[in-house]
């Protein structure tokens, strides 16, 4: 199968996935707007930039719109953290460090695809994952900066099981995804200092599409996990904590892996 | 049901989150792993294996058995700085808390052929003006340019005075001698203000992988005229063996404008940007990634040979005479009276 077919192919199975599973009669949708304040961990290696782990700490924000019923779960988020990463092994001579600022938006849809005894249910369906990351080190030279763009189409399947806990009626949710086809604005050579400039003539933003890149998982591999516990409040508005995790690994001549675990605490208000 | 959720609450962040397997750890801090770290970063990004003919693997065998685990930082920073001179490249560093190594052979095997001394004493007593980074001076009705580092960043409004104080005259000397280098944009922002139209100048080879001989195609550098005027009447760009890194591209850029002429040594070279990396001790070194070109394809990294070779002679030094600033003088002479001739 040639690399154009593998694409189509993996892009076909993504959306008629969602479409095959099971049909169920549907409740009124409950709509909600969503806020959340956070606080991720996690790091990079970017061998653009050093061959060293650097890891910190961020802090996180989101806001999204959220459409729910028996049958379908859709949601769009968007997300933004700042932060500071530092080498994990040494303490850097010269206070060695990057700062990290990143942006995200999420387009989730899934349908209802089976249940697991009368509490639990299974969905599966596609997400659409967008993100922003740009990087720059204190001190190294000509290497100082990344950035990316990429986009996703995830394949993903969540659980949701009700839980009676004392008076309160909580919600588990479990939400695994995996890049199925990737579109990625990675340059090799996004940016020097305090050199001047290599792209005399092309500038960093031409050579920054320039690098515009269409992978599947030869190339971009990933994972995102997030496991939440939902409260449902008496006046119809949710709270919910949460954890995630986020890993991609993206395979150019610069290789870069990021990882990031995230704790969120979301409060929907019902519309 | 209960005890699957429980698993599944427990064991599955536990299981997805361990990003130091798919990340990878850092190895300790040994002079062993450092010196392998340092091999392979090298190994994957250095830019003239080929060029320069550099058996690498070969290296490897020599200096691998001279670490081991326990010896000193001085020790561990002599081998890595012998095996790092063995690149025989000015814009290869070492940099600990302690030391920095260097590889200066690009010049130090060199006659000098330049005295600042003998400059300032013998040409610039008189009249001499400062602009920024620029020293000038008019020397019978020819204008003389210095400028010794391009470490700061070019101001628009320096170099446009100093094209605006000469316009009307036969011509320019623009000394470079002993500038080895600095800001990347200065050759651009400098050969912009001589630039008679838009002109192919350079190219640029990035690596593009880890193999030797994995680069982008060229690609093309540009120099268009810049500023409020340009100064198209004759010009002579003197040059030395310590013309190095963004100097020698100034020094390429403005030899593909036809009015405009090379004289004095080779210079030193340094085609390739210098980019940093660290060690897991914390020391860093830096290595070039790319390579430059002039427009016909030839490798500016050992330096680009002038278009009239004149050194400075020990008598004429010693009489007070700048054997190369005095050709340059007499060059734009004769030009410009072969321009009136015709």
């Amino acid at each position: 199968m040639g690399k154009k077919s593998k694409h189509i192919f993996y892009l076909l199975t993504l959306i008629a996935f969602p479409l095959l599973t099971e049909a169920k009669t549907d409740s009124p949708a409950a709509k909600f707007l969503g806020t959340a304040a956070g606080y991720t961990y996690g790091g990079l290696r970017d061998y653009g930039i050093s061959p060293l782990y650097y890891g910190g700490h961020h802090i996180t924000g989101e806001a999204g719109y959220y459409l729910y019923k028996d049958s379908i779960l859709f949601n769009i988020e968007a997300g933004f953290s700042h932060g500071t990463v530092r080498p994990s092994i040494y303490p850097g001579p010269d206070g060695s460090k990057m700062k990290s600022i990143k942006a995200g938006a999420d387009i989730n849809y899934m349908r209802y695809a089976g249940s697991i005894g009368e509490r639990a249910k299974i969905f599966a369906g596609g997400i659409m994952v967008s993100r922003f990351g740009f990087y720059e080190h204190n001190n190294l030279m000509n290497s100082a900066k990344t950035n990316y763009i990429y986009s996703t189409i995830n394949a993903g399947g969540k659980l949701t099981r009700e839980i009676d806990a004392g008076s309160g009626r909580y919600m588990l949710l479990v939400t695994v995804d995996v890049p199925v086809l990737a579109f990625i604005t990675r340059p090799a050579y996004s940016y020097i200092k305090p050199e001047g400039f290599l792209n005399h003539n092309t500038g960093n933003i031409r050579s920054f599409f320039s690098s515009i890149e269409i992978s599947s998982i030869n190339r971009f591999t990933g994972i995102g996990t997030n496991v939440e516990i939902e409260r449902k409040l008496s006046n119809g508005n949710t709270v919910r904590l949460g954890y995630s995790w986020e890993f991609f690994d993206h395979k150019n001549s610069n290789r870069l892996k990021s990882a990031l675990h995230g704790i969120t605490i979301k409060k929907f208000f019902s519309l | 049901m209960y005890r699957l959720l429980i698993i599944l609450i427990i064991t599955f962040p536990a299981a997805v989150s361990c990003e130091k397997i798919l990340i990878g750890k850092d190895g300790d801090n040994t002079p062993v792993n450092n010196f392998e770290l340092m091999w392979e970063v090298i190994d994957r990004n250095y830019s003239f294996f080929e060029y320069k003919n550099i058996n690498w693997d070969s290296l490897y065998h020599e200096y691998r058995p001279k670490i081991q685990n326990g010896m000193s930082d001085s020790e561990l920073f002599g081998v890595l700085s012998s095996m790092l001179f063995e690149l025989r490249d000015g814009h290869v560093n070492l940099y600990s808390g302690f030391d920095r190594s260097r590889n200066v052979e690009w010049y130090s095997l060199y006659p000098a052929n330049y005295s600042p001394d003998l400059i300032e004493n013998n040409y610039l007593r008189n009249g001499i003006e400062t602009k920024g980074p620029f020293l000038t001076a008019i020397l019978d009705s020819i204008g003389y340019v210095y400028i010794g580092s391009f470490s700061e960043s070019i101001n628009d409004k320096d170099i446009d005075e100093v094209i605006e104080k000469f316009q009307g005259l036969k011509g320019i000397v623009f000394d470079v001698r002993n500038n080895s280098g600095g800001y990347g944009s200065s050759g651009e922002i400098i050969t912009g203000r001589f630039a008679d139209r838009k002109r192919l100048v350079s190219y640029t080879v990035y690596k593009s992988g880890p193999g030797h001989s994995d680069f982008t195609p060229p690609q093309p550098n540009y120099v268009v005229p810049l500023g409020k005027s340009q100064f198209t009447r004759n010009v002579v760009v003197l040059t030395n063996r310590r013309v190095y890194s963004a100097t020698n591209d100034f020094v390429l850029y403005m030899s593909v404008f036809p009015h405009i002429t090379i004289m004095g040594d080779k210079t030193g070279g340094g085609g390739g940007t210098p980019y940093d990396y660290e060690l897991y001790n914390g020391w860093r070194f830096r290595i070039p990634k790319t390579m430059t070109l002039a427009p016909n394809g030839f490798n500016v990294e050992h330096g680009i040979p002038p278009d009239i070779n004149v050194s400075l002679s020990g008598r004429d030094e010693r009489d007070g005479i700048d054997t190369i600033l005095e050709a340059a003088l007499r060059h734009i002479e004769k030009m410009s009276e072969q321009k009136y001739a015709n």
